[in-house]
């Protein structure tokens, strides 16, 4: 379970995330969703640590607050940042390691086997520059990479971004199955049609703060929603 | 204190001056002699020195009961005024000097960046001055410049006794020359082809490098296979250790070197695996000399200053005799303030001191100097007759 | 003539380990932390002036090399906490602060150790046959030490845990942050690792070189050449770049004119500028 209090994140005089609340629960899946600018990306890179910000995160009952990047990648949360951040010039079994930078090298290699066996395009493209890939490759390779960790909280920016529609339905598939496994995750997404196929509930975003929040039918329902999106 | 008392000391005062010059033999007058150079900086190592050996003349002097013009004895005081290594400086420190107008002839500056400004506004404000620093040969001579002296020897004058001497010495056939690619280099390149000609010696490369050159290891290779015994190595001591120290590096060079500068130093580490160095002394070798002069000369430098001769003493050479030339130019002219007359009568004369010294019509020093050498692991010199 | 050229190639080679040495740190630093530290060249200097105090007083090269490679990582590592910490995410402050520490530890150095240029006595003197090669004892040594400390560094950056770290978070700080890197303690630590190599290959250039307060300026200026030549950031082109520009120093003052020595590294410098702008090995590619 990973509970957010009163969080609130600026740049300078520019609040991005005004004062927000919520919670995910254990084995679930919950995407805030919201137009660019809403303060999706913050408040995930808020919870990892990249940003500094105010208000309280508990993960598995653990306090976060103030903690360094590492010492919350050791208590069980990975992110998936904006973007991927891929090391494009490192191998794909290099950057899979690097994902199990905090663990022992024989848990590594294991979960680095299993991982390869689950996906075997991986495996198979083990050697080669990740900056090599295809868009949906690369999207597995960061998605694995958070994984190598063993994570009970996974945040993940965008997984859709920039993919073709056959590789969205395949990256829904994989959240799907993360989510079989009793995985919490946490997702921002712009795309409201994917987060509703693959979330159990959608927070909406606006300007830094909840405008909505319930199941994907709810809040896609709601008039909010619809302003939030179209600015009507 | 009232005016009367006041008066009253001052008569005092002078009434035992006047006694006291009288005491003297002749009323004595006072000689004013600037001296500007770098007490600081990292030319001190030449000026110190020069400086040192203007107090010991001017103290030997005075000692003596001054010097006689007209029958009348004079002593000598310095002025002095530190040039600090930078020609800004050397040219405020010259200002001071020409501001005082019992000044009439200033010595000084072994160095030509500080050297140059100071020279440049001696000869502007018609002041009588005797310098020490290389760039000082194009300043002697010209037209307007005739109070304008330089205590040591031009290079051409050095270099027509040094080559032949240094060619015996070494036993040279065939030389390559390497030096920075600088104005001083290309002058004395000049100078020094001709005279190995004349000597019999082939100068079969000239090499120009870059200043602030620290590896020669390329450079060095267009000399291997040439057939050279010995090479010219320059001016500056960095420059010829390097070479040196890389010349046995590479292999299969010359291991005779011939210097233009004025210390054994770049060779003194590698005596052992080199066949020869040589180097100018423009003034003479206080470290190896059997000359009674210079050893009596050392003994009255040490008593005088406390210290131990190290390689940069012999500069103190510099000054020293001209200082004794001075007083008897004084003498012949019968006066100490007029420069012109001075100066004519410094040309020409030939002063036995220390070193055998005179000066040229142009105000070119022409004296004897010395050639150090390293042969055989062994450090020793021999005198060049230039005079 | 082919000897000729072969002798003339390991001069190139010689000197240019040293030259890549000192790329090196001024890439890994720039990679890494995205600050042109023009007080490398001062690391040069104290290194060598460590190791040639330590052998003037009777100590073998060796813990004069030792020294002076540690006594650099520190200083290194001091200059790090004292002045660049706080010029983080300023470039121009990093680069004004760095002249001015150039000024400072040169004239200091100048004061309290005289201008005077200084000698060391090297480990092995003389040359020796290889065939028909005659080749610098002192120069092979040098050659060695530093190929072999390139090498190990490059290995070290290949396939240690620090140094991989260090190679991701040259490719996205970020990625390197989420995956449990400390970027703040690995930016540190480069400042005293390419201020080691520096004070490493000062040691060197003093069993060499003559030993001088402003001996690190010409170090310093080829190094950012080198850097500029490989592709800022980029390791391999730095070190590619060190070995390019000895050879070209070497056959230039060999074939072409010695008084040109440091202008060979300019042209090469400007034409791979012009044609191929973003380094050796293009843009981006070859990263730490």
């Amino acid at each position: 379970m990973l509970e957010i209090e009163n969080l609130s994140v600026s740049y300078g005089r520019n609040e991005a995330v005004r004062g927000i609340s919520f919670a995910v629960p254990d084995a679930s899946i919950v995407a805030l969703v919201g137009a660019n600018g809403a303060g999706k990306t913050s408040t995930l890179n808020a919870i990892t640590g990249l940003v500094s910000s105010s208000g309280r995160i508990v993960s598995n009952g653990r306090v976060l607050t103030g903690l360094t990047t590492d010492n919350r990648v050791r208590l069980g949360v990975a992110q998936v940042a904006e973007g991927r951040q891929l090391f494009p010039l490192m191998s794909v079994r290099e950057n899979l390691e690097l994902g199990g930078y905090l663990c022992r090298a024989a848990e590594s290699r294991q979960r680095l086997t299993v991982l390869m066996e689950r996906f075997p395009v991986l495996a198979e493209r083990a050697d080669q520059f990740a900056g090599t890939l295809s868009g949906g490759e690369q999207q597995m390779v960061a998605i694995c990479r958070a994984l190598m960790s063993a994570p009970q909280v996974l945040l993940i920016d965008e997984p859709c971004l920039g993919l073709a529609p056959i590789i969205i339905r395949k990256v829904t598939a994989i959240l799907r199955e993360l989510h079989g496994t009793g995985l919490t995750i946490l997702i921002a997404e712009q795309n409201a049609s994917f987060a509703a196929a693959v979330a159990d509930r959608l927070i909406l975003l606006e300007n830094g703060r909840i405008r909505a929040e319930g199941s994907p039918n709810e809040v896609l329902g709601q008039p909010q929603f619809r302003q939030a999106y179209l600015g009507v | 204190m009232s005016g009367m008392r006041w008066k009253g000391l001052v008569a005092g005062v002078l009434t035992f001056a006047l006694a006291g010059s009288a005491a003297l033999g002749q009323t004595a007058g006072v000689v004013k002699l600037g001296y500007v150079g770098s007490l600081t900086g990292p030319h001190s190592g030449w000026d110190v020195p020069a400086l040192e050996g203007m107090q010991m003349a001017v103290t030997e002097i005075n000692g003596a009961g001054g010097f006689k013009v007209g029958g009348k004895a004079y002593r000598i005081e310095i002025v002095q005024e530190d040039a600090q290594s930078k020609p800004d400086a050397a040219a405020t420190a010259a200002q001071k000097l020409l501001s005082d107008e019992d000044i009439h002839v200033v010595m000084g500056v072994l160095t030509s960046v500080p050297g140059v400004p100071v020279a440049t506004q001696m000869a502007k404000a018609k002041v009588m001055y005797i310098g020490g620093f290389t760039a000082m040969d194009g300043i002697v001579g010209k037209p307007g410049n005739e109070l304008s002296f330089r205590a040591l020897d031009t290079d051409d004058t050095v270099a027509k006794g040094f080559v032949p001497v240094v060619v015996k010495e070494l036993g040279l056939k065939k030389v390559g020359i390497l030096v920075p690619n600088d104005d001083v280099s290309k002058t004395f390149v000049k100078a020094y082809q001709p005279l190995f000609s004349q000597a019999g010696v082939e100068v079969s490369m000239v090499e120009f490098f870059q200043p602030g050159t620290t590896d020669f290891a390329p450079v060095l290779r267009k000399f291997q296979g040439k057939g050279l015994d010995g090479m010219f190595i320059g001016y500056a001591d960095p420059d010829a250790e390097a070479i040196i120290r890389q010349s046995l590096e590479v292999g299969d060079l010359p291991k005779k070197f011939v210097y233009r500068g004025g210390s054994g130093a770049p060779a003194v580490k590698y005596a052992d695996k080199i066949d020869g160095f040589v180097w100018q002394i423009l003034t003479r070798d206080l470290a190896s000399s059997s000359d009674e002069k210079v050893k009596a000369w050392i003994d009255r430098y040490k008593a005088a200053t406390k210290k131990d001769i190290v390689a940069n003493t012999y500069w103190a050479l510099t000054f020293y005799d001209a200082v004794f030339m001075l007083g008897k130019a004084m003498d012949a002219a019968g006066t100490t303030t007029d420069q012109a007359a001075i100066a004519a009568k410094l040309k020409g004369m030939v002063y036995d001191g220390v070193r055998r010294m005179s000066f040229d019509k142009d105000g070119h020093a022409v004296t004897d100097v010395d050639i150090g050498i390293i042969k055989g692991g062994k450090t020793y010199s021999i005198p060049e007759k230039v005079l | 003539m082919l000897l000729d050229i072969i002798q003339t190639g390991l001069d190139g080679v010689m000197v240019g380990s040293l030259y890549a040495m000192v790329a090196l740190g001024i890439t890994l630093v720039f990679g890494l932390v995205g600050i042109l530290n023009f007080a490398h060249g001062q690391s040069v200097m104290l290194g060598a002036y460590v190791c040639f105090f330590l052998v003037s007083a009777g100590h073998s090269f060796w813990v004069g090399a030792i020294v002076a490679t540690l006594a650099m990582g520190v200083f290194g590592a001091l200059l790090e906490r004292a002045v660049f910490r706080r010029t983080l995410g300023d470039p121009f402050a990093g680069l004004a602060v760095s002249l001015g520490l150039i000024m400072i530890i040169e004239n200091v150095a100048a004061a309290a150790l005289t201008p005077d240029p200084r000698f060391m006595d090297a480990p092995v003197s003389g040359n020796f046959a290889v065939g028909p090669l005659l080749l610098s004892s002192q120069r092979s040594l040098v050659f060695v030490i530093s190929s072999a400390l390139i090498l190990g560094f490059w290995l070290f950056l290949q396939y240690s845990t620090l140094g991989k770290a260090i190679r991701a978070m040259s490719q996205s700080r970020q990625g390197a942050a989420l995956v449990g890197v400390r970027v703040d303690t690995v930016s540190r630590s480069i400042f005293a690792v390419g201020s080691a190599l520096a004070g490493a290959a000062g040691a060197l250039y003093a069993s060499l070189f003559a030993v001088t307060p402003f001996m690190g300026a010409a170090p310093l200026t080829k190094g950012f050449i080198l850097a500029a030549l490989g592709g800022l950031g980029s390791v391999p082109g730095a070190i590619a770049a060190g070995f390019l520009l000895g050879l070209a120093e070497s056959f230039g003052s060999r074939y072409l004119s010695a008084s040109f020595r440091d202008g060979y590294g300019f042209i090469i410098l400007i034409f791979a500028l012009l044609f191929l702008p973003t380094g050796l090995f293009g843009a981006g590619k070859a990263r730490v």
